[in-house]
């Protein structure tokens, strides 16, 4: 332990309130079994980071906060006291569901009678307080209305212990270091609100000059004043102290209270919000970013680290076998054997695991008493406490493989897998029988794979799933990028900028043009039912104010410019295929005969548009009108009026080449003649291609 | 050695317009345009004019409006004793700055400067210049921050000064943001985040002011002819700099404003360019990313000079700025030619040659120009009077800009006024914050 700080020229104790609970569920199953703040982070839980930040700070009293697993956390900080200057006091509530419960119970309470520091139970860091606390100190003494300052910590936009799709925006005024506006960023920008820094313009009649700032990580370490509490008392609906609070602070007129920033760089700060952010932090611990937070400084007592060269940290226990091979930045903790050939990299290996013969594992994290046996292949992954992997299994990148699973031998789990041994349905009721799951754990396997309850009553329902998704350990943006294709998702820009055009330049019009080829494209890829495409063409008529006409220039277009007019037979690109298949959702669009005529006429501009020689348009020309023809989209009055319109035989040369093409359709029309003959042609047509 | 034509590195092209804010100082007929109205009986388009002599600039370009050419003419021809080289050219009266520009396209050969004659700044121009050179914008536009008035006339007090929002990246001082606060939104502020995550810090600030002094690169000219034609009364300020912002970010407008057209067609042609290099031993060939997810880079790139704030930088855009002005560099000039007289004239005032002070008359930070005849007993007080005036015998002047030419009868008492250029003023008027000019020009 570090030697205790003296407090300067204070009479009054500082305190610290750790709030231990996430209030998310980024790390479930793990989290279902063990408390958030007490996850191994290079082998030592996370709270002791935060523990050991506030000590150095100067803190003497801490409150921790928690609620799920609450004894597990009270256990522990117990035993922590004991080996600690600090008091440290557990306020354990089951009631508590966000930020803003814990600090009303904090003001119901009356613990706090002074400015104290608040921190998020995952805060990894090094840096000192002693400035941040003068600053506000002084603040407060000159302007009492100065309740907070939050300590911002400065780093690129995509810093490595920077979270994904947990940026902020904060807007600042660098004379007075006030916090103006506050503003969260998701990675995946979806509305037209995410994609815009939207603030007050009165902050410029009392700040003439601001700073906008994306490059600021927020690892919500704050220093409040007594009212904070108080305030989230006063405003009973506020929940997270960034969304709610900090920005209901900086709208509100009648509060009249100031939020202010002190920003740090060259120092180490970080939260452990997601499992990526975990793998970051973990990473930064063993480079020694953090020092002297790092293994060999032996934060738990008992710990022995040896730091050798390469970033192998070791305890004097670990048995390493004469052929196995521990390369760059590995942590390996008491007690634990590794076989002949093992291969180590990028690695974090918790205490009495026992790893057996080529296995290799490369980023992942093991915990306390894994087993993992010969010719396993670990990737990017976290495995919890006492799971044990069989002979020859591997486990993809972004599996969280929670407590005491066994994968069962040679079983290859894929990416992304999440699986745990606890019985389905009631977490709390440990009676239930678990059911494995043997597709997912092989057959000698113990364990399910693990489903996020459905509907959650979060505001995180409405949240982009895929903002979730980036958070995730080693979420690959390629991955990303490919899904977003997929999707042809014209509205998502994670990183491309120039893809984001200035949409105030997007008339609504435009916008609708993409929204259809969107939607027709996703109908054409994931090839839905013409049913679904068209209620999902209705719903966005509707939501546009659109009308079938509109939708009629735009889904005829974009149905034709599927066909490949040079496409053999029985590719599923010819005219006829492509018909057979998307025409009926023309046909939705189509309803009375004016529809009937304005519909032909579409088809008729569309055709000489779309292809730029007269052959190609006239071989997609004929056989769509025919088709449509003979499905009744397009009557036969229909047709004979547009034919005859003045509309259609003006245009351009192609347009009129397109027309004469009707006309052996219309001859027949007109004459009721032999049908068989023309149908020939058409066939023929595309055949000799 | 042979001859070799010397290429400049800058053109410069002054933009004497009409003053409308100076209106009725800046009246051609009964005074003078406004390039010529005397900043400490200096006109003022002499302090642009060193300045870029300063600079090492030597063509200048100096574009003046019809009706105020002539006088203006004069003075270059005539009365101008620097050593640049200057060539004038006339617009039409009802010019926007980005039209004129564009009536001259033809003679602009190399990257320009632009600079209006209001412009008056103690800025040592390399420092401009040089950040121009070193990072090679597209654009590098000058901003200041204006310096507190400290009362006097200020005109027609009531045309709302229109805020600019300026954007400046704080790490290279690129100039991102843009816009004033007519087109703006009066509730929100709002900014797009991708422009936040290209450029992490930025200043906004509503205090600065355009100084209107641009370097431009030679391809711009072609752009601003576009924009001239796109629009009547095009400006530099309000249509062409907006636009070259907006263009480093958004491709559809570069796009469709011909910002990318004309920005290529000025840079060196690629396939020679492609083909030296494939000629080169020692660069290793290009791969080019020409698939459509490639990042976008635009073609333009705006910087932002803004001047230190212990540095002097105005502009005589207005009455009261103009005042303003005069008083601030009356007070750095050296007096040693003030008559010293009975000791009537304050230390802080300049007199100007040939004029005469009569008995118990005194000066009190004021400029006073040449020829100017003033009779007894006569107070003048914080104002400007300009040459070949007469004051007669107990006038009150204070805060006043009397135009050349005008006469002030006996025991007049006039504050914060502006009398027009030959204006009588009548014996015995008393006016407060008046406009004295002949009715007709009205």
């Amino acid at each position: 332990m570090p030697p205790k700080e003296k407090v300067e020229s204070s009479e009054q104790v500082l305190q610290a309130v750790i709030l231990a609970d996430s209030f998310d569920e980024r790390f479930q199953p793990i989290t279902l079994e063990t408390a958030r703040c007490l996850l191994p982070l290079c082998n030592v839980p996370l709270i002791s980071y935060t523990f050991e930040f506030l000590a150095v700070a100067g803190v003497q009293e801490v409150f921790v906060f928690c609620c799920s697993h609450s004894d597990k956390v009270k256990a522990f900080v117990k035993k922590y006291e004991k080996s600690s200057n600090m008091k440290i006091n557990t306020i354990v509530s089951q009631e508590l569901m966000s930020v803003g419960d814990a600090m009303r119970e904090l003001d119901a309470k009356q613990l706090i009678d002074t400015d104290f520091i608040l921190v998020t139970g995952d805060v990894v860091s090094n840096m000192k307080l002693d400035r941040v606390l003068e600053e506000h100190r002084a603040r407060r003494q000159a302007d009492k209305s100065a309740i907070m300052t939050m300590v911002l910590k400065k780093a690129s936009p995509q810093h490595r212990s920077r979270s994904v799709g947990d940026g902020s925006l904060f807007v600042l005024d660098q004379g007075s270091k006030e916090c103006l506006h506050y503003q969260p960023v998701k990675a995946f920008k979806s509305t037209r609100e995410d994609r815009r820094m939207t603030m007050n313009m009165e902050i410029f009649d009392k700040h003439p000059e601001i700073q906008l700032r994306n490059d600021l990580i927020d690892c919500q370490v704050d220093i409040c004043s007594v009212e904070v509490p108080a305030l989230f008392t006063e405003n009973f609906d506020y929940q997270d102290i960034r969304a709610d609070f900090v920005h209901g602070i900086l709208t509100s007129d009648l509060l009249g209270k100031t939020i202010h920033f002190h920003e740090v760089s060259d120092v180490y700060a970080a939260r452990v919000r997601s499992t990526q952010m975990y793998d970051a932090v973990s990473k930064d611990i063993i480079s020694r970013w953090t020092f002297p937070m790092v293994p060999d400084s032996n934060l738990q007592v008992g710990d022995c680290y040896e730091y050798r060269r390469g970033l192998v940290y070791k305890e004097k226990s670990v048995v390493l076998s004469r052929t196995c091979v521990v390369e760059e930045k590995v942590v390996i903790g008491a007690n634990t054997q590794i076989a002949e050939r093992a291969v180590l990299s990028n690695c974090v290996i918790g205490k009495n695991c026992i790893i057996g013969a080529n296995v290799k594992i490369d980023n992942a994290y093991i915990w306390d008493n894994v087993v993992i046996k010969d010719n396993c292949v670990v990737q990017q992954s976290i495995i919890a406490n006492d799971a044990v992997l069989e002979q020859g299994v591997t486990i993809s990148k972004g599996c969280l493989i929670s407590f005491k699973v066994t994968v069962g031998a040679n079983t290859t789990v894929p990416a992304y897998s999440r699986l745990t041994a606890l019985a389905e349905g009631n977490e709390d009721d440990s009676d239930a029988e678990l059911i494995s799951d043997p597709a997912v754990v092989g057959a000698t396997g113990r364990g399910r794979s693990f489903t996020e309850a459905e509907g959650s009553d979060d505001e995180d329902d409405e949240e982009d799933p895929k903002n979730k998704q980036v958070s995730m350990l080693a979420f690959d943006m390629s991955e990303l990028k490919l899904a977003a294709k997929q999707q042809e998702d014209s509205a998502s820009d994670f990183e491309s900028e120039a893809s984001d055009l200035e949409e105030d330049l997007i008339s609504p019009e435009e916008e609708l043009d993409r929204e259809v080829a969107a939607t027709l494209d996703r109908a054409f890829q994931d090839g839905h039912d013409v049913d679904i495409a068209a209620l999902e063409l209705n719903t966005l008529r509707m939501a546009t104010f659109s009308n079938f006409k509109e939708m009629r220039k735009r889904v005829i277009p974009g149905v034709l410019k599927h066909i490949d007019p040079v496409a053999k037979a029985g590719s599923g690109k010819t005219a006829k295929e492509i018909l057979s298949r998307w025409g009926p959702l023309v046909g939705k669009m189509i309803h009375d005969e004016e529809d009937q005529v304005d519909g032909a006429h579409v088809l008729h501009r569309v055709c000489a548009t779309l292809y730029r020689d007269v052959t190609q348009a006239q071989k997609v020309f004929a056989p769509a009108l025919r088709y449509f023809y003979d499905e009744d989209i397009l009557e036969e009055d229909a047709i004979l009026e547009w034919y005859h319109s003045e509309k259609s035989q003006q245009g351009t040369d192609i347009e009129k080449k397109l027309r004469e093409v009707a006309a052996p359709m219309i001859q027949y029309l007109e004459q009721s003649d032999s049908e068989e003959s023309d149908d020939e042609d058409d066939e023929e047509d595309e055949d000799s291609e | 050695m042979p001859y070799r034509k010397r290429v400049p590195e800058f053109q410069a092209v002054i933009m004497a317009g009409y003053g409308n804010g100076l209106i009725p100082l800046s009246d051609e007929k009964n005074n003078m345009p406004k390039a010529l109205l005397p900043i400490v009986n200096q006109p003022m388009i002499s302090y642009p004019l060193a300045w870029l002599e300063s600079s090492g600039v030597s063509d200048v370009i100096v574009v003046s409006l019809a009706s105020g050419s002539k006088k203006l003419g004069h003075y270059l021809d005539r009365v101008y004793e620097g050593q640049l080289h200057i060539s004038m050219e006339i617009v039409d009266d009802n010019c926007g700055t980005a039209q004129a520009l564009a009536r001259i396209k033809d003679k602009i050969k190399t990257d320009f400067i632009v600079i209006s004659c209001d412009l008056l700044t103690s800025l040592p121009p390399h420092q401009f210049l040089d950040m121009h050179r070193s990072e090679d914008p597209t654009v590098t536009a000058l901003f200041f921050e204006p310096s507190k008035s400290e009362g006097g006339p200020t005109g027609s007090s009531k045309e709302t000064e229109v805020t600019q929002f300026v954007g400046i990246d704080a790490s290279n001082s690129q100039l991102v943001y843009l816009n004033n606060s007519e087109e703006m939104d009066t509730e929100e502020f709002s900014v797009r985040v991708s422009l936040l995550s290209k450029h992490p810090v930025m200043n906004i600030t509503r205090l600065l002011q355009d100084g209107h002094l641009y370097i431009f690169k030679r391809w711009v000219i072609d752009l601003i002819n576009e924009v001239s034609i796109k629009r009547s009364r095009a400006s530099l300020k309000e249509h062409v700099l907006p636009l070259l912002v907006k263009s480093q970010h958004q491709r559809v407008l570069a796009d469709r404003e011909g910002v990318t057209k004309a920005a290529e067609s000025l840079t060196a042609n690629p396939s020679t360019q492609a083909l030296a290099l494939s000629l080169s031993t020692t660069q290793a060939p290009e791969i080019e990313d020409q698939s459509e997810n490639a990042q976008w880079k635009s073609p333009v790139k705006c910087k932002a000079f803004v001047v230190a704030k212990d540095v002097y930088c105005g502009r005589a855009n207005s009455i009261s700025n103009y005042f303003e002005l005069n008083r601030y560099y009356t007070k750095i000039t050296d007096k040693d030619r003030n008559p010293g007289g009975q000791g009537q004239v304050g230390a802080d005032s300049l007199v100007g040659d040939d004029t005469k002070l009569g008995d118990r008359t005194s000066v009190k930070k004021s400029t006073l120009g040449s020829h100017v005849t003033i009779g007894k007993n006569v107070k003048i007080v914080n104002s400007i009077v300009m040459d070949h005036v007469v004051l007669e015998d107990n006038v009150k002047l204070d805060g006043c800009i009397v135009c050349s030419g005008a006469k002030i009868c006996e025991k007049s008492s006039l504050k914060d006024c502006e009398v027009g250029g030959g204006f009588r003023v009548e014996k015995e008027t008393q006016a407060r914050n008046e406009r004295l000019v002949d009715f007709q020009e009205q």
